[in-house]
């Protein structure tokens, strides 16, 4: 019996989501200091500035690998899964008759094509990649133009009134902040897009094992095997209301939503993948040619 | 729970902490190199020359009005003296451009030069490009040495006081008004009541007050440099241009900003390259000259507020 489901060593490793979690609940408590600095009028001290940038980045790079580790763990599953289906075979005996053998594959003919019908995503390289390449791009951008403006803008305000020159290259610059807010703008969404992504397929890869399950059900009750029902089931996570949770809570719902989306319930779902497996593994034949 | 510790985990980790670090050296390489912003951490910049511009009527609080005009305020120039300090000076060049305003402010500026000097072991020159009157050569008096433009023009030791009364405007808009006292000196500045013979009497006690304190000030800085045969000029007030200033002791020397610089290098003991940095505020005020002073000191105070007193003490010149 091949491999079906992704093992242990496909998922997302905890230590690599507790380092997420710390970086991002330090970064939380200097972004309130700076916010309130800034409220009482007191200059963020330089060495803060830069511990934040480079604390944000390093979290940027975790979650994007976290990503990277979640949708390769979706796509190894989807491929596996089309595999079996493809696969499969009942092991005829004195309790599994011939007519029970071809109506499982019958079966598993039109899970098939709702295994085939799965969405093709970006491969999960370049679509967590991207997370990290739009928010250095965008973070470098807005930093490195706001420090400019904060320097040259003074010394363009001395003139009065303002020549056309001078407001031409105060827009130009305040354009290029815009870009790269956009980019850090589209890198959180697209981190959303992710979560929201990864929750799916589980969901419908787990829809269609449970297709499967309930089709051998009957089979397997003939040949004296019981086959387990799941004791957790991934649930579809309403997205719009995670993002309104995010905003709510300042960017700090994401550790939850993290937690959740791409640890959790993927962890629950092998673990109770492989309990489900054993069984079926009893009736079922994988041709390997 | 379920922990897998594999070791590329912590590599990624590494690399990725790596890769953020230099980004963020990257930058902020700019800031980088000047490392004491840092917090002090890192050796400090070579000593230095700063320059700080101060331009405008020295007021207590910066308040905006429709003409506007640049303000010297304690807080504003307290801010440009501690971003001075992150240049690592050693001497200070303050280019004071102003023609005076309230003594109170004067005072505190004075005091704040002071004290800044001693606490931070900075010499400190003035140079007077245009106009240091009153309370402008009042705060120009904390300087070890005053350098002046040939034409600027500089003195008038003194202090004014007006007083104005909007009884009869009032009664010709129809307008009654009533005062009533607790006691007989009580609303003595009021502008709604007519201009009476104490009121001029109070008027003169608390210019002649602030006078003195202006006066004693100069007596303690400038003293022993001041001529006698002018003396009696220079405290009524009188202004001189920079080259008559340097005569009857109120400068030091005459000459350009380079010239000021040079002073400001042999003073502090600095040697020729030490740099010279020019300390800008953070927020710039827009500044449109188009009054003379004294017209923006009397029309700002009846007009443009609201009065809640007709009485206006000001180490102002009349120019």
């Amino acid at each position: 019996m091949p491999e079906i489901v992704p093992g242990r060593k496909d998922l997302v490793p905890r230590i690599v989501f507790y380092v997420y979690t710390i970086s991002i609940i330090i970064l939380f408590c200097m972004s309130l200091t700076q916010i309130v600095q800034t409220l009482v009028d007191i200059p963020t001290p330089t060495y803060l500035k830069l511990v934040s940038t480079a604390l944000s980045l390093f979290s940027t790079f975790l979650i994007t690998y976290i990503f990277y580790i979640a949708l390769k763990y979706i796509k190894l599953h989807r491929l596996r899964l089309n595999d079996f289906v493809s696969k499969a075979e009942i092991i005829v005996s004195d309790k599994i008759s011939e007519v029970d053998a071809t109506n499982f594959k019958t079966a598993l003919e039109i899970v098939g094509s709702r295994v085939r019908r799965l969405p093709k995503r970006v491969s999960p390289p370049l679509l967590s990649s991207l997370v990290s390449i739009l928010y250095v791009i965008g973070l470098v951008t807005v930093e490195s133009v706001s420090r400019y403006l904060y320097e040259i803008t003074p010394e363009m305000f001395l003139e009065f009134p303002l020549s056309s020159e001078t407001l031409m290259e105060f827009f130009t610059y305040m354009s290029i902040m815009g870009i790269g807010s956009i980019l850090l703008l589209v890198s959180t969404i697209l981190c959303f897009y992710i979560l929201h992504i990864l929750n799916r397929d589980l969901y419908e890869i787990e829809s269609i094992e449970e297709q499967i399950t309930s089709s051998l059900r009957p089979i397997a009750s003939k040949a004296d095997l019981r086959l387990p029902y799941r004791e957790f089931t991934t649930s579809r996570r309403n997205t719009v209301l995670y993002i309104i949770l995010y905003l709510l809570t300042l960017g700090l719902f994401s550790i939850y939503w993290v937690y959740r989306v791409a640890i959790k319930d993927i962890e629950e779902h092998t673990k109770e993948d492989s309990r489900l497996y054993s069984e079926i593994s009893k009736i079922l034949l994988i041709r390997t040619h | 729970m379920v922990i897998i510790l594999d070791l590329k985990h912590i590599y990624y980790m590494v690399a990725a902490a790596v890769i953020a670090l230099l980004i963020t050296v990257i930058l902020y390489y700019p800031t980088l190199l000047h490392l004491e912003e840092l917090g002090g951490i890192v050796a400090s910049k070579p000593k230095s020359i700063a320059i700080v511009r101060l331009s405008g009527l020295v007021v207590y609080s910066e308040e905006s009005t429709l003409l506007t005009v640049s303000y010297i305020t304690p807080n504003y120039v307290e801010d440009l003296l501690e971003k001075a300090l992150k240049e690592n000076p050693r001497a200070l060049i303050l280019v004071i451009n102003s023609p005076g305003g309230e003594p109170s402010a004067c005072y505190e500026i004075y005091h704040m030069l002071k004290r800044y000097k001693e606490e931070h072991n900075i010499t400190l020159v003035v140079y007077v490009p245009s106009i240091a009157c009153s309370g402008g050569y009042y705060i120009s008096l904390a300087a070890d040495e005053i350098v002046a433009n040939p034409d600027a023009m500089v003195g008038s030791v003194g202090a004014i006081g007006m007083i104005y009364s909007y009884v009869d405007l009032l009664k010709k808009l129809g307008v009654d008004v009533r005062i009533v006292r607790s006691g007989r000196f009580k609303g003595l500045t009021s502008p709604f009541k007519k201009i009476e013979k104490e009121d001029v009497e109070f008027t003169r006690r608390i210019v002649h007050g602030a006078y003195k304190h202006f006066v004693d000030i100069l007596m303690k800085s400038r003293g022993d440099k001041l001529r006698k045969e002018n003396l009696t000029d220079i405290l009524n007030a009188m202004i001189y241009l920079g080259d008559e200033a340097l005569k009857v002791g109120l400068v030091d020397n005459i000459g350009t900003l380079e010239d000021a610089k040079k002073i400001a290098r042999e003073l502090a003991g600095l040697p020729e390259d030490a740099p010279v940095i020019e300390v800008k505020p953070r927020v710039r005020r827009i500044s449109i000259p188009i009054f003379p002073w004294s017209a923006v000191v009397i029309l700002e105070q009846p007009i443009l507020r609201v009065p809640s007193s007709s009485i206006k003490i000001m180490y102002i010149s009349g120019t």
